[in-house]
């Protein structure tokens, strides 16, 4: 399985350089699509938060976002301590909620589309 | 860990199929991180069909895990392509130590980024999450020029899909029946084939009355059927699909599907920032990546574009036949006939 997918990839595969990676990731996610146009109307709680660093000030600023000052491998963030149970897949999905959470707190809610089913037509 | 019931529910990660297999797929693979609708199956009962994006995650970046990560995100890309008709991408994301990278698998080939440290780099990291998170369908690959419809009725809610297509020189809704085959390929043509009818409702000019008589007699509409087959053609060719079938329907050769209309797609184009409709490629992604190095010229990838085409009749699949014997016979009267068979009517997809 594996050769064969290295097979089907081997010369169409695009590793993009830093400054193309920034230039593709900020055409297809425009900033003011991220944190204006994605979100429902009327649900603005701060204007002056529709810059990626403007956001990420605030979160720093509310200590939302950020590593653990008591973490020596820089893992804890948003103040959220991983349980020493936790899994790193477990808490990498939690951290990624709770960031997502912590966004919508910060600026508005997202545009909620209907969950519409499974896709495939059998 | 899914934060459904929280305030402000929308897409959301889960890690719960990191150690249980998702459904709906031939073979088992459990990708560590899934992202996917509030609302849509979770947990053991999560499915390919459902999943908006996935990630990757290993302990450290090195050589070995930055392959191995890489080679088992085009093993899960192709799975969910294989999974849901009317999907032509796939992003995923891979976490490796505090490395996070995009991903994007589409019929053209791959495109990654660099790896960006979560912790150097948060605005980068930020923009990666909440573009999955918030994104569009679009800008997650799905095939805007299907739209999904939510049918509510007592008891139980359908799903309808349909597309809009050219025939006879109109715009005609048709409706999604059947899903006849799907191309289990990463890359390449991405064939996929429905069975459609024509949308009873649909109105061209938007006619509201017109709308509302068809409504008042049901079963007067015609309910033609046709077969859609949507692939990612290679521009460069000198002859298409549609332009063979009516060569050959113009030279009198019988027991071919009968064209009605083939169309390149059109879609918006993937920067949202860019407010064009264009004819969909492989080329637009790529195109986004484009800066003074021009990565273009430096690249390779499948150069194809989105083709769209409608014949009529509908065939039987020939797994359809309950046994071989019935098949043979089918075949021999095939063979043998000069005309179109209306009993077994064979089609080659």
């Amino acid at each position: 399985m594996d050769q064969l997918l290295e097979n089907d990839t081997r010369g169409v595969h695009w590793e993009l350089d830093e400054p193309s990676s920034k230039k593709f990731l900020e055409n297809l996610f425009p900033e003011d699509v991220l944190l204006v146009k994605s979100l429902e109307e009327g649900s603005f709680q701060d204007f002056s938060l529709q810059t990626i660093p403007a956001l990420l000030g605030h979160l720093r600023n509310q200590k939302l976002y950020g590593p653990l000052a008591n973490s020596p491998d820089q893992c804890g963030w948003l103040s959220m301590a991983a349980p020493s149970s936790t899994s790193s897949e477990e808490y990498i999905a939690s951290f990624f909620n709770n960031l997502l959470e912590q966004v919508q707190i910060s600026i508005g809610h997202f545009i909620h589309p209907r969950y519409v089913g499974t896709i495939l037509i059998a | 860990m899914r934060l459904t019931g929280r305030r402000f529910a929308f897409r959301s990660w889960d890690s719960f199929n990191s150690v249980t297999p998702l459904k709906g797929a031939s073979a088992n693979r459990k990708p560590d991180l899934l992202l996917s609708a509030v609302g849509s199956p979770n947990g053991r009962d999560a499915d390919w069909r459902d999943v908006m994006a996935f990630g990757e995650v290993k302990s450290k970046k090195s050589t070995k895990t930055l392959k191995s990560s890489y080679v088992e995100s085009a093993g899960k890309a192709a799975f969910i392509l294989y999974a849901q008709d009317g999907r032509h991408a796939v992003p995923c994301i891979r976490m490796l130590g505090t490395h996070i990278y995009f991903d994007i698998f589409d019929r053209g080939g791959s495109v990654s980024t660099a790896g960006f440290d979560i912790h150097d780099r948060p605005e980068v990291f930020i923009r990666i999450l909440l573009g999955l998170a918030t994104g569009s369908r679009l800008r997650l690959g799905f095939d805007s020029s299907i739209h999904v419809d939510l049918l509510v009725q007592p008891g139980e809610n359908k799903v309808r899909k349909r597309m809009t297509v050219m025939m006879d020189g109109a715009k005609t809704s048709l409706v999604l029946d059947h899903l006849i085959f799907i191309s289990d390929g990463l890359h390449g043509r991405g064939t996929t084939v429905w069975q459609a009818s024509m949308d009873s409702d649909f109105d061209p000019k938007g006619k509201g009355k017109e709308r509302e008589r068809k409504r008042a007699r049901p079963g007067t509409a015609s309910k033609k059927e046709v077969v859609i087959k949507d692939c990612w053609v290679d521009p460069l060719r000198k002859y298409t699909e549609g332009m063979i079938l009516d060569i050959l329907h113009k030279a009198g050769v019988k027991g071919i599907p009968k064209l009605i209309s083939e169309e390149q797609v059109a879609t918006n184009h993937p920067s949202p920032s860019i407010r064009t409709i264009v004819n969909n490629s492989t080329h637009l992604l790529r195109s986004l990546a484009s800066s003074h190095q021009s990565p273009i010229g430096d690249h390779s990838y499948y150069l194809r574009v989105h083709s769209r085409l409608v014949t009529e009749p509908v065939g039987f699949l020939i797994t359809s036949f309950s046994c071989l014997a019935e098949l043979l016979v089918a075949f021999i009267d095939y063979v043998n006939s000069k005309y179109p068979i209306t009993l077994w009517r064979l089609q080659v997809y």
